[in-house]
């Protein structure tokens, strides 16, 4: 739900989320190259699905057509759904199979698409902070912050998206709080290069 | 001292062919491994492009770099940062 006087920045917002998770998207397939680890290009496909959302959301933001919603939240929901089958740590296919199809069972029987979509995305993004959480404290360092707090950012970012059905102002906060979290995303991008 | 994540693991394994003539017990006991835990990292990074398997006249085993396993042995810094930062240890 997206106040008047915000629909332009809303636009300009999408954009930039979409091209910094495309920038982290590229990085990663291009480390994959390099490693052939395959953890590496598992991220790399969730952020250009999430960066492939963006793009959608920001289309439709341009051109108020409602399937550009839903297939930004196809796209979003794949992402963050590879991104929770890998802090779930394991080789087996059919668990993303399974968080996928619930997922979409879930969307199937909602009455409200939009805030079962902030409210699912708002719970797995709540799982996944906790994985980065964990990974910070088995690996305390500043770049292992930067992730869990860019995370948790999006988590709060969600849930505020969420909270937006009711009250428009938390759609701006949500977006300011995503903003936040692509910042320290980018940081931690730069100091992985910068050593 | 802490257990070598399979990256680091990699990354010394690599490092020893690179500086030696790659003979198995040599990558054996430098790497720290044990025979199976070798041949399965071996047989791992031959089919990923990472290192070649070559017999000598003797018909001795013996393994060297490729390309991209140069790649990797140049880019680990930054594979490792990457790696660490978002949890991605395999």
């Amino acid at each position: 739900m997206a106040l008047s006087w915000f629909v332009a920045y809303d636009f300009l917002f999408q954009i930039i989320f979409a091209v910094a998770s495309f920038i982290i998207a590229l990085f990663a397939f291009k480390l994959y190259k390099s490693s052939a680890q395959k953890q590496v290009c598992l991220l790399g496909c969730s952020f250009l699905l999430i960066s492939l959302a963006y793009l959608a959301l920001s289309l439709f933001r341009l051109l108020l057509n409602n399937t550009f919603l839903y297939v930004h939240i196809v796209l979003f929901m794949t992402g963050l759904a590879i991104l929770l089958f890998m802090t779930l740590k394991t080789d087996k296919l059919s668990v993303f199979f399974v968080i996928v199809a619930i997922t979409l069972l879930i969307f199937l029987f909602s009455i409200n698409t939009l805030m079962t979509y902030y409210l699912v995305s708002a719970i797995f993004l709540a799982i996944i902070s906790w994985h980065y959480i964990l990974n910070f404290l088995s690996n305390r360092q500043t770049k292992t912050l930067l992730v869990a707090l860019a995370f948790i950012l999006l988590f709060f970012g969600s849930f505020h998206f969420f909270m937006s059905v009711n009250h428009e102002l938390f759609y701006v906060i949500g977006h300011f709080l995503e903003l936040a979290a692509y910042l320290f995303i980018l940081t931690n991008l730069y100091l992985v290069l910068k050593k | 001292m802490s257990k070598r994540s399979r990256l680091e693991i990699i990354n010394d394994i690599l490092v020893i062919i690179q500086n030696t003539k790659g003979k198995p017990t040599q990558i054996m006991y430098k790497a720290n491994l044990s025979y199976e835990m070798l041949s399965q990292y071996l047989s791992d990074l031959i089919h990923k492009g990472f290192i070649l398997e070559n017999k000598d006249k003797k018909g001795q085993r013996t393994y060297s770099l490729t390309d991209k396993g140069a790649n990797f042995l140049r880019d680990y810094t930054i594979i490792k940062g990457f790696v660490e930062s978002y949890g991605l240890n395999e």
